[in-house]
């Protein structure tokens, strides 16, 4: 029940966001699309292992191991 | 089983969500399936230890444990499918979630096949004797 997940995911987006509204204005329009990349591949690192536990529980759970 | 503490999970989850969406960005739907997942690994563990007690119960039904078992297995399978549709539509592609829901469906009658071949043979087998 991790609650700092959702904190962290939010904390990545408004960063993002941010980011990516400073770059468009100094010009750099394409490093903005690198910024969400990155917090895209950053968030994932966090999110993967979750949703890996919850099939490998599911599966487990109603052996549906096939 | 804290309903408190699953609930107001869910409500801090949707207050970040709202919060990104009111800048129009996607990181929302990340949230939420963030937050899905968490919500759904809490509660699946509840479930493992009931399904442990469903297991000594089949002890009880002699000649059903066959059958409970795809019945079990057929809820895992509307339950997963169901959860990712939910995700596709929530995002908003609802193609995807249609398929997702058909091959659950596909699953399920698939599973409970060989049950419908018993009875349709327990059937026939009055007409012949």
């Amino acid at each position: 029940m991790s609650v700092a997940l959702l904190f962290k995911m939010a904390a990545v987006g408004i960063l993002v966001m941010i980011l990516g509204q400073v770059l468009k204005n100094s010009g750099k329009e394409e490093y903005s699309f690198f910024v969400g990349l990155a917090g895209l591949i950053l968030v994932l690192t966090w999110l993967v292992p979750y949703i890996g536990d919850l099939f490998e529980t599911v599966e487990r759970l109603f052996d549906l191991g096939g | 089983m804290d309903v408190i503490k699953i609930t107001l999970y869910g409500i801090t989850a949707v207050v970040f969500i709202l919060l990104l969406k009111s800048c129009n960005s996607q990181w929302g739907t990340v949230l939420s399936i963030g937050a899905g997942v968490v919500l759904a690994l809490y509660i699946l563990n509840y479930l493992l230890d009931m399904s442990a007690a469903l297991k000594e119960w089949e002890a009880y039904l002699s000649g059903v444990s066959q059958y409970m078992g795809v019945l079990w297995k057929a809820l895992g399978i509307t339950y997963l499918c169901e959860f990712a549709s939910g995700v596709c539509r929530d995002s908003g592609n609802s193609l995807i979630a249609g398929q997702i829901e058909l091959c659950g469906k596909v699953a399920v009658m698939l599973l409970g096949m060989p049950i419908l071949w018993a009875l349709v043979e327990t059937i026939t087998g009055y007409y012949q004797g």
